[in-house]
């Protein structure tokens, strides 16, 4: 029981739909994680092995019947998910969600509990620091680009606006390109985006390592950087802060950070 | 030569288990079946597997999902997961080609696919990925958090006997320790070491009497707890400051002494490492404590036991009920059997009493009694320290060594056990008991008469007996018979002698007794030799008490 703004109860079939949605929303602002369809929630969190029907505890708002929270606990003792609406008294509503799943850690014999907190989740850190847990080295995730063209289309085409002035046409030529990635594309930048699967004798050529470039468009490394330690050339030299701040705009920028359902 | 192909789902039972053995405690079966089977994208052509002459000895998996990149950027993605090779076809290249299997511009473009990702150690990562694959750390924002609710799974596999067993044969010298180690981890209850009286125990919780403790951060105790060089680790840590040892000067200075046995124990209890210290599964046989219509087996078990013995009364279930179950100090709880798991029939048994008296402690001896022993003075040895008894007393035959070195293990030390004195009442019934069970000898070797002349028998004594041997049989009696052998000797010397504490020869050179006519003498011994009683002497403790 929630004080008396909001009520706790079990998941009951049906509830996927709105919890992903839940997930998406609560989660907006991060990157690295799988975005919750109703389906993938189910498969996810509803038919996880270790994971029973009233291991899921559900907040909702006692007015309204609108959901604001959840919690995914497993027997193994991982708390898959975590995710409180973020216009909700989050501290009313993870302080009942956390009461619960230390109830049923008690019933069910669960002998540790471990989850995954944002680190610019303060709220949550500091209830987790009052209830005694210890941080622990998270699971580190590794990251490939199987295409760099679609890419750095979707990302283009998302940053358009960010992009200001830039009406260009870059060539990429990649460096130790791996046998399954373009090792030429072209990017063409104007009131909208276009990728062409070759050179073409445009405004401007941009030479990279494959894996620099890789780690400048996950958010890794600075464009700027790159160019500076020379491990990106562009020609005519004339254009190469256009094309730091070409990369610099699309490049990935969000938080990093996946619920642990995401990771076992 | 390893063979790679795609998955297809005939291998589902192969794959399963692989992974099953690869990931122990983390992805079983079930795991397997619910993450890839039961997955909704599941793509079989996506399951990588390796074969060596038709047996699969590896498998990679891909999992088809979404990746969100940016608040309006969502892209296909594909998880490596569940990369398994079989441990004894590792460091052959398995897994690298594994993860090459159809890695091909067009699978992914088929499939819209533009991440790949994984989770993984640094080291894997830096060895395999990302040379091989380019995969690349993004910078996280994800933060892990724990806490251990309870130790419950460390004092099971402690208390655990086989394990307790196997600990106590591998480190006998920790065990006698006699020391607690306490271990105040940070978000974790206390969780304390007892090595004590040859075993060790685990509690959970204050403990008031702990000889050392150790303090620090829970990151420092789980990766002392996943094992790997123990000692270093501990050493990077005390000079970090981020774990601390509290104790008296020559605690510290014992377990310094036995660091490499600690290490060893230490690693075996937090990893739960059962094989490691059992070289059996699990053991043949079973303890529990009694039960009503034991006794008769128990009864038989003694008989068996003890049937070479001398001392011991063959017991009734209603005189053992008496002897054991009735006796004031005993109850129900310190009365352990052993039974063999598979048929269920009684193999040991152990009777503690609240006094410190082990009244009985008997195996089956066409049993194996190096893991029966130790399972019965273990439960023995337990139930009576939590009774609060302050010293044990356990009587065994000389020739048990088992019993003595599970004693010794334990912390007990060798008393000269308590004397049986005996008189006899009835010289001629006993020696008639005596000659008729070695009649058969008795009556093949010798045709002979003797007539035994006793001094200072006491009163209730006849102080002449007759022994006459011959083809028919063997009578002795006190009435006159015609004799061939005369003997003189005292009556204690010829008690001495029919119980087995002096042997005729020592007797005779002893001149402990006269013989006439000379030329018998050695047909005397002979005779003698063979009347007197050969068994070992053992009572256990209920028929001293």
């Amino acid at each position: 029981m929630v004080k008396d703004q909001y009520v706790l109860r079990s998941f009951v079939e049906g509830d996927e739909a709105e919890l992903a949605a839940l997930f998406n929303l609560a989660h907006s602002q991060y990157v690295g994680f799988v975005p919750r369809t109703a389906d993938h929630w189910r498969w996810c969190c509803r038919e996880r092995p270790d994971v029973e029907q009233d291991g899921i505890f559900i907040a909702e708002e006692k007015r309204s019947g609108r959901l604001v929270g959840y919690a995914v606990l497993g027997k193994s003792g991982n708390l898959w998910e975590l995710c409180v609406h973020p216009n909700s008294d989050r501290k009313q509503v993870l302080s009942a969600l956390f009461d619960r799943t230390a109830e049923y850690a008690r019933e069910a014999n669960i002998e540790q509990m471990i989850l995954n907190v944002p680190d610019d989740d303060l709220l949550m850190q500091k209830m987790c620091a009052q209830l005694d847990f210890s941080e622990l080295p998270a699971d580190q995730m590794f990251v490939g680009i199987t295409d760099f063209e679609v890419l750095v289309e979707v990302l283009a085409r998302a940053s358009v606006s960010r992009l200001g002035g830039f009406k260009e046409t870059a060539t990429f030529e990649l460096l130790n390109a791996r046998s399954w990635l373009s090792p030429v594309f072209s990017v063409k930048v104007g009131d909208d985006v276009e990728v062409l699967p070759e050179a073409v004798s445009g405004d401007m050529r941009i030479k990279v390592d494959s894996d620099v470039l890789a780690s400048i468009l996950l958010g890794i490394t600075a464009p700027s950087r790159a160019f500076l330690k020379g491990k990106l050339r562009v020609h005519p030299f004339s254009k190469t802060l256009k094309a730091l701040r070409f990369l610099e705009a699309i490049r990935v920028k969000g938080h990093w950070f996946f619920p642990l359902a995401d990771f076992g | 030569m390893y063979k790679y192909r795609l998955f297809s789902s005939k291998d589902s039972d192969a794959v399963r288990e692989l992974v099953r053995v690869t990931f122990p405690g983390f992805l079983d079966g079930t795991y397997w079946d619910w993450k890839h089977r039961n997955y909704p994208r599941f793509d079989p052509l996506l399951v990588a597997i390796a074969e060596e002459d038709g047996e699969i000895v590896g498998c990679s998996h891909w999992l088809q999902n979404s990746l969100k990149l940016g608040s309006d950027v969502v892209v296909n993605s594909l998880l490596t997961c569940d990369l398994a090779v079989r441990l004894d076809h590792r460091g052959r290249g398995i897994a690298k080609n594994l993860l090459l299997q159809r890695r091909t511009r067009e699978t992914f473009k088929k499939r819209g696919i533009v991440v790949n990702y994984d989770f993984a150690g640094p080291r894997l990562a830096a060895r395999l990925y990302t040379p091989l694959l380019g995969y690349l750390p993004p910078k996280l924002s994800t933060r892990k958090y724990f806490k251990l609710l309870s130790w419950k799974k460390i004092v099971d596999f402690v208390s655990d006997v086989d394990v307790q067993r196997a600990l106590r044969k591998e480190f006998s010298k920790v065990c006698s320790l006699n020391m607690t180690i306490s271990l105040k981890m940070r978000s974790a209850p206390q969780l304390n070491l007892i090595f004590k009286s040859g075993k060790i125990e685990a509690t959970e919780g204050a403990h008031g009497d702990s000889d050392i403790t150790i303090e620090g951060d829970t990151h420092t105790f789980i990766s002392l707890m996943n094992g790997g060089n123990i000692t270093r680790k501990i050493v990077k840590a005390v000079l970090e400051r981020r774990i601390k040892f509290n104790g008296k000067l020559s605690k510290l200075l014992t377990a310094y002494r036995n660091v490499g046995q600690l290490e060893t124990v230490f690693r075996v209890i937090f990893t739960r490492d059962r094989d490691s210290v059992l070289p059996k599964a699990t053991s043949k046989y079973d303890v529990r404590t009694f039960q009503d219509g034991d006794e008769a087996k128990i009864v038989q078990l003694l008989n068996k036991a003890y049937a070479d013995y001398g001392g011991p009364a063959r017991k009734s279930p209603e005189y053992w009920r008496w002897c054991c179950l009735e006796r004031p100090d005993v109850e129900r709880s310190g009365l352990f059997v052993a039974v063999d798991k598979r048929k269920g029939d009684v193999v040991g048994h152990v009777v503690a009493g609240r006094s410190g008296n082990v009244w009985e402690l008997c195996y089956d001896p066409e049993q194996d009694g190096e893991e029966i022993v130790p399972m019965l003075i273990d439960k023995a040895v337990g139930y009576l320290e939590k009774a609060g008894v302050t010293s044990i007393n356990i009587t065994a035959p000389m020739e048990d060594k088992t019993i003595r070195r599970t004693c010794m293990d334990y912390g007990f030390i060798h008393n000269p056990p308590p004397k049986v004195f005996l008189s006899v009442l009835d010289l001629v019934k006993l020696a008639s008991l005596l000659a008729n069970d070695r009649k058969e000898e008795l009556t093949t070797r010798f045709d002979e008469t003797v007539l035994v002349k006793l001094e200072d028998a006491p009163s209730w004594i006849s102080s002449t007996i007759f022994i006459k041997i011959g083809k028919n049989g063997v009578q002795v009696t006190d009435r006159p018979l015609p004799h061939s052998i005369n003997l003189e000797t005292d009556f204690l010397t010829f008690s001495s002698l029919l119980f087995g504490n002096l042997s005729p020869s020592k007797a005779l050179s002893s001149a402990k007794f006269r013989v006439t006519p000379s030329s018998k003498v050695s047909t005397l011994v002979e005779i003698l030799s063979c009347l007197r009683m050969k068994t070992k002497w053992f009572f256990p403790l209920s028929e001293f008490g």
